[in-house]
């Protein structure tokens, strides 16, 4: 048995827990799948395949797909040979993948008894094989068994699959010492001794693969050898530090009429037994698969070989040259398709490596394969195989797909400079096809958000659609034109445009129309029908699935959450958002992400929480950077200079504020609020002059536009700044044409400020502390407490007091100039002193600054804790305010 | 399992054998506190209960120099087990209470390469038992 034993495949020894973990999972219907995670070598092939035969001596049939670098190219590559052929085979070009994923998951359905699906190497699944899998998976139509590297990079997709409660999770870690010694009494077929066990043990680190090479070299050298019964070292064991040196000094031992093999199989990863039959002859097979350097798959009545261990073909590929490589794949690619390529994946899979070999590959394919890969939102391999496509035979599709891919990864340029030319030629041709509105559509969005170029996207939008010949086309470029109104920062004449056209009565057009026309109306005030219809087309939208050239069903949760905010029903907002933005982080989706940041920043803001808004803008800031959303960019920079204004961080404030530099005109998403940042931070440098006057433009641009909610928020902070009076009127007749309770608050408070009226100001408070805007909240009440007290209520004013005190606490720190009572004496430090008495003695900050050995922006900041402590708002109230202070004291 | 340490199981075995009765007492109380399902598998006969640990206990010292003998049994006696209604997890249950058990009845005699041998001789059966079990 000893030399049999040692080449031939070890036995499992220890992993009892984890066959139980499944046999236990299968027999309570407890789960859908089990996915062992380890490092190469760990034994996790040997396992999974323990398992796989576990159930099916239960009675289970298995299928296999096969994850591997090479038909990781290919969509749905890895699992081909399951799907039915029209899937998998040359089909119709033009099918909706959508309907092809639900085609594959009705073959799995139409199998009975779900069958065993094992995927060894999870992580080189193709995406679109991956997606499918996590459809399967969730309905219970497969019992997956997968095998995952955890030193290789992973997949997003694999994230989503184990985020199923219905997938188990095994990691896989090293045999412990008394198994491997267990399991080297085995194949040894007697015991190993002490010294000779650490030896192994220390070398290999309990890592099954490295412990097999180790003793196949060891019994090689004769270094291991049987004394009296025990397996003992001889000579120092040939060990080297690495398992990977190990194996590419086996493969160097191989036979040279066998290499051809084993090169072959690197590329293609797995090929026929017949083909390989053709490379090499007989017993060099033989000892190829003996030595454990292939392994013959047996699947479907099909046998095919692959490599016995993926360390052996990474190994193999870094010593081929391009070349080789080329011509290794394009081989096998005749051969099949000498072969008549009979089977069902054939097809996808000589277009793939035709075109890995850089030979000419069928158009159609490549074009399908695009399709599909898209569906799996796998732009990278969309990119690849539509520009092939489109470099075969240009067509609209190829343009639409290849576009899209670049407008994706950020590479806006390079997307128009391929949608550009299609678009036109499509133009001059009055093409309406579906491929010609496809390529507008993503061109349009394209221009809008990656170029900035809201009036040509808008030029796009129309053009098309005078060439649109369905009433759906017609639909689907109408909501396309009011979605560009809607984010260039148009909501007025978003909602008018839709008011005026026709309704398309048709899911699609419905959807796509929802994602321009709830915002539009969240942001002109009508914050109930916005809500009303995002969350009608959310539920629409997601029983269509995703569909080309509409935005993800997400947008509905940003337009639901918008919708929240603005109403400012705050803790359902927050809630909705946090849940979404929990979903994109674990999707790695960055969009999604960017505007879920930017809701809760804004919704933190309004709670009254400047410190976490400031994160959440930060996030935004990054995410819109490394996406190209230059726009939201800048939204979310202003947030952070009014948050960081907020907090006293003057600094930080001006350095966001001067990136979002706003101007009159500004034609992009809520521009207005653009204003906020600066605004603040001209506050924080001690100029509320200037602050009231950058929110009077923005208001005025809020206004004229239609931005009903963000005029009402900028308006309102010119009451908080000290001039109530000026905007109390205009806050009243926005709070009569918005359904929201937060305008309708605003208004209130601007309106009792004016008037110095403690009890109206003491229901601004509550109103404010109900919607769970606290910082609103408090520097109502400490108004309310002044107002009573200038009327000689004292108890009413002392209560107030308290009330702020205790809201005061749940605003972060926030230091706004509402803040501070006239009543507060909050001592000035002896610098602040020196600064105030030389400002109030009207020298300039710079004149200060030289004379007291400080920078200019350093008096600036003393001077605004001076203005702040003192309650007053120019240098020109100084010598007063520092005379009535003498005075009390 | 070298030589060295089948004699060191053997030895511990001989040595508890006069206390057979208290020796399985205590390890079926063990077995069941710590397995209680496992408790109809056994015989509520306390003779037959020693004879059968005991019987196991001289498996365990003899399988192991007749090894390939051993693993063409371990598959029979793996599916009988499975037969009795024997699990994975009363393999596991089943050697952490013998180790207690001989550690608990020889005390200072039972020494760390006493353990080791037994803890490896353990494992080696048990491990060709289950996979026995899986071949059937």
């Amino acid at each position: 048995m000893s030399a049999t034993a040692l080449v031939d495949r070890w036995p499992l020894v220890g992993r009892w827990d984890e066959l139980d973990v499944v046999e236990r999972a299968v027999a309570t219907g407890a789960a859908n799948g089990v996915v062992l995670f380890g490092p190469a070598g760990v034994g996790k092939t040997r396992l999974a395949d323990e398992m796989r035969r576990q159930l099916e001596r239960a009675g289970r049939t298995t299928r296999r797909a096969v994850a591997s670098s090479a038909t990781a190219a290919t969509p749905f590559g890895a699992v081909a040979h399951l799907l039915p052929s029209e899937i998998a085979g040359s089909g119709a070009p033009g099918d909706d993948p959508a309907d092809v994923f639900r085609r594959a998951t009705d073959a799995f359905a139409a199998e009975g008894a779900p069958p065993v699906l094992v995927v060894d190497d999870l992580h080189l699944l193709d995406a679109t094989s991956l997606a499918l899998l996590t459809q399967l998976v969730a309905n219970g139509l497969v019992f997956l068994i997968a095998t995952v590297r955890t030193d290789e990079l992973m997949p997003d997709g694999i994230e989503t699959l184990m985020r199923s409660d219905r997938v188990l999770r095994i990691d896989l870690g090293p045999l412990v010492r008394d198994d491997a010694e267990t399991l080297l009494h085995l194949v040894l077929s007697g015991p190993v001794e002490g010294t000779a066990m650490v030896a192994l043990w220390d070398a290999s680190g309990g890592n099954v693969l490295f412990l097999r090479e180790l003793v196949l070299a060891a019994r090689a050298s004769g270094a291991l050898a049987e004394i009296g019964g025990v397996w003992t070292v001889t000579t120092a064991l040939p060990t080297t530090g690495r398992l990977r040196e190990l194996l590419a000094v086996r493969l160097r031992l191989v036979d040279p009429g066998a290499q051809p093999v084993l090169e072959a199989l690197a590329c293609c990863q797995r090929m026929a037994l017949d083909h390989v039959a053709e490379l090499a002859p007989h017993d060099a097979l033989d000892e190829l698969e003996r030595s454990s350097l292939i392994t013959v798959v047996v699947d479907d009545r099909r046998r095919f070989v692959i490599l016995g261990h993926p360390l052996f073909g990474e190994l193999l590929r870094g010593s081929l040259g391009v070349l080789r490589t080329r011509q290794l794949l394009s081989d096998e690619a005749a051969r099949v398709e000498r072969d008549g390529a009979r089977r069902r994946e054939d097809p996808l899979f000589i277009a793939s490596w035709r075109l890995e070999a850089g030979d000419a590959a069928d158009p159609d394919l490549l074009l399908r394969a695009a399709r599909l890969a898209r569906y799996a939102h796998d732009f990278p391999q969309v990119e690849r195989l539509a520009r092939a496509a489109h470099r075969e035979v240009p067509s609209a599709e190829a343009a639409h797909l290849w576009g899209e891919a670049l407008y994706e990864r950020g590479a806006f340029a390079e997307s128009e400079a391929v949608l550009g030319p299609a678009d036109e030629a499509a133009a001059d041709a009055r093409d309406g096809s579906q491929a010609a509105i496809d390529v507008a559509n993503v061109r349009a969005v394209n221009l809008m958000w990656g170029l900035q170029r809201a009036a040509d996207a808008l030029a796009v939008r129309q053009r098309a659609r005078a060439s649109a010949t369905s009433a759906e086309a017609d639909g689907l470029l109408l909501a396309g034109e009011a979605s560009v109104l809607t984010f260039s920062g148009r909501p007025a004449d978003a909602v008018a445009f839709l008011a005026a056209a026709a309704v398309v009565d048709e899911p699609r057009a419905r959807v796509a129309r929802a994602i321009a026309e709830a915002p539009a109306l969240a942001l002109t005030g009508r914050t109930s029908d916005a809500l009303e219809l995002a969350r009608a087309a959310f539920i629409e939208h997601s029983a269509i699935g995703n569909v080309v050239a509409i935005a993800h069903p997400g947008s509905h949760i940003v337009a639901q959450v918008l919708a929240l905010g603005e109403a400012g029903s705050l803790a359902e907002a927050l809630e909705l958002a946090g849940v979404m933005h929990e979903i994109a982080v674990a999707d790695g989706i960055p969009i999604p992400r960017m505007w879920a940041t930017l809701n809760l920043g804004r919704i933190s803001l309004f709670m009254g929480r400047p410190a976490t808004a400031r994160r959440w803008f930060l996030e935004c800031a990054a995410l819109a950077g490394t996406t190209g959303f230059v726009a939201i960019r800048r939204l979310a920079l202003s947030g952070v200079g009014m948050t960081a204004a907020q907090l006293s961080d003057t600094e930080a404030a001006i350095a966001a504020s001067d990136e979002v530099a706003p101007i009159v005109g500004d034609r992009t998403f809520v521009a207005p609020e653009l204003w906020l940042g600066p605004a603040w931070t001209a506050y924080a440098q001690a100029d509320p002059a200037r602050a009231r006057e950058l929110l009077r433009t923005g208001a005025a641009e809020a206004e004229h536009s239609g931005h009903r909610t963000s005029e009402s928020w900028l308006l309102h902070d010119i009451a908080r700044l000290g001039a109530p009076e000026l905007v109390a009127e205009r806050l009243g007749v926005l709070a009569a044409e918005c359904d929201s309770p937060l305008v309708a608050a605003r208004a209130a408070h601007a309106d009792a400020l004016a008037r110095h009226d403690g009890a109206t100001l003491a229901e601004s408070v509550e109103a404010f502390a109900t919607l769970g805007a606290m910082l609103y909240a408090a520097e109502a009440a400490v108004a309310a407490g002044d107002a009573f007290r200038r009327a000689g209520e004292a108890r009413s004013a002392t209560a107030m007091q308290e009330r702020a005190a205790s809201l005061v606490a749940l605003c972060e720190n926030a230091q706004t100039p509402a803040l501070v009572s006239a009543g507060d004496v909050v001592p000035l430090t002896r610098r602040e002193r020196e600064i105030a008495t030389l400002a109030a003695e009207g020298l300039s900050s710079k004149d200060i600054a030289e004379r007291l050995f400080l920078s200019a922006r350093t008096v600036d900041n003393h001077l605004q804790r001076v203005f702040t402590k003192l309650g007053v708002t120019r240098r020109a109230e100084l010598a007063g305010a520092l005379a009535r202070r003498e005075e009390d004291a | 399992v070298t030589p060295e340490q089948i004699r060191l199981v053997i030895n511990s075995i001989e040595e508890l054998r006069p206390r057979a009765d208290e020796v399985a007492r205590r390890f079926y109380e063990e077995l069941f506190a710590l397995a209680p399902d496992a408790e109809p598998l056994f015989s509520t006969d306390m003779g037959l209960q020693r004879a059968k640990l005991f019987k196991e206990l001289d498996e365990i010292a003899h399988a192991i120099p007749t090894l390939d003998a051993f693993v063409e049994r371990a598959q029979q006696l793996g599916s009988e087990h499975v037969d009795f209604g024997v699990q994975r997890r009363h393999y596991t249950a089943f050697g952490q209470v013998l180790l207690s058990v001989l550690r608990e009845s020889l005390g200072d005699e039972f020494t760390p390469e006493m353990e080791e041998a037994w803890r490896l001789a353990y494992g080696l059966v048990a491990d060709s038992m289950q996979r026995g079990a899986l071949e059937m």
